[in-house]
């Protein structure tokens, strides 16, 4: 009963073995059929795109040429810096380059003597209406502190904005403290100057 | 929508050249000056920054690329890391010349 039994477990594999092979066989034929035709449209497909979208030669070697410094590596094979006219929406970098560039000039007022700035939402962190370019921010020191603890009063029409209550509560233990927590000691992560350029369209 | 927010966009108008003001002294470079960062590549044009807004080490220049008028890609390597794909566009040897 045993050989009989273990004769038959053995035709089984052997026919599992068998028709694997046939699957398998029969699968690369099917590939190899469905390749054939697909390989050519394709190829003629890219070769047709390809002057289109590849940047011509001499475009993209003026630039270079022009370098002169570490010519001790070899230059990469493709050119890819200058980017051409997108069919597939790419940026095109001349239009782009050709804008605005700016100053970046930032307001000149000292501490004092300016407007407060309107928020842009309701709790949105107060903006910096003055100059701060000889006030120090450091982990030793922090001069907009000073003014802005208490609100000191300039004259009778520019006060400086007092720092709100939230500052000063520990977020963990929610017990409120006399100075500024240490999270909210470096200022400028939240509040920001807002320089004289006008805003884009 | 990168810019578009007036805000922000005030709060940092223009991608300038970030630099230690050691390194813009030797170069004799002074705040708000125009320079042109080339590499191999390509170049660009910025402003210089030693405001202290950002101050890398020395001998090192940081350019963001949030602005469309200083497209420091063009400058920066087309490598990536083989097997992640991973690109590296952050870093890579320049010179800086005064517009």
């Amino acid at each position: 009963m045993m050989l009989s039994r273990e004769k038959i477990h053995k035709t089984r594999i052997k026919m599992y073995l068998l028709a694997l092979v046939v699957v398998m066989g029969a699968a690369l034929v099917s590939c190899r059929v469905t390749d054939s035709p697909t390989p050519s449209p394709e190829v003629t497909v890219t070769s047709v795109e390809q002057p289109t979208l590849s940047p011509s030669p001499t475009a993209t070697e003026k630039p270079r040429a022009t370098m002169t410094d570490s010519p001790t590596s070899t230059p990469e094979a493709t050119p890819t810096a200058v980017l051409e006219v997108g069919t597939e929406g790419q940026y095109v970098h001349e239009n782009l380059t050709s804008g605005d560039v700016g100053t970046n000039e930032y307001p000149s007022s000292p501490p004092g003597s300016s407007e407060v700035l309107e928020r842009e939402y309701p709790g949105a962190p107060a903006l910096i209406p003055h100059s701060i370019i000889d006030l120090e921010l450091t982990k030793d020191r922090n001069d907009c502190v000073s003014c802005h603890i208490v609100g000191v009063s300039f004259g009778t029409d520019h006060t400086a904005t007092k720092i709100p209550e939230s500052h000063f509560i520990d977020v963990l233990t929610g017990e409120s403290s006399e100075t500024v927590q240490g999270t909210r000691y470096y200022c400028l992560l939240c509040h920001m100057s807002q320089s004289t350029e006008t805003p884009l369209r | 929508m990168t810019r578009r927010v007036p805000t922000l966009f005030k709060a940092y108008p223009h991608a300038t050249a970030n630099m230690h003001p050691k390194d813009a002294a030797e170069l004799n470079l002074q705040h708000g000056d125009r320079i042109r960062i080339s590499s191999r590549r390509g170049s660009v044009e910025v402003m210089v920054d030693i405001g202290g807004r950002v101050t890398p080490q020395q001998g090192m220049v940081f350019v963001p690329w949030f602005d469309e008028d200083v497209m420091i890609n063009n400058v920066t390597l087309d490598a990536f890391c083989p097997i992640s794909k991973q690109t590296d566009y952050k870093k890579c040897a320049v010179r800086l010349e005064r517009i």
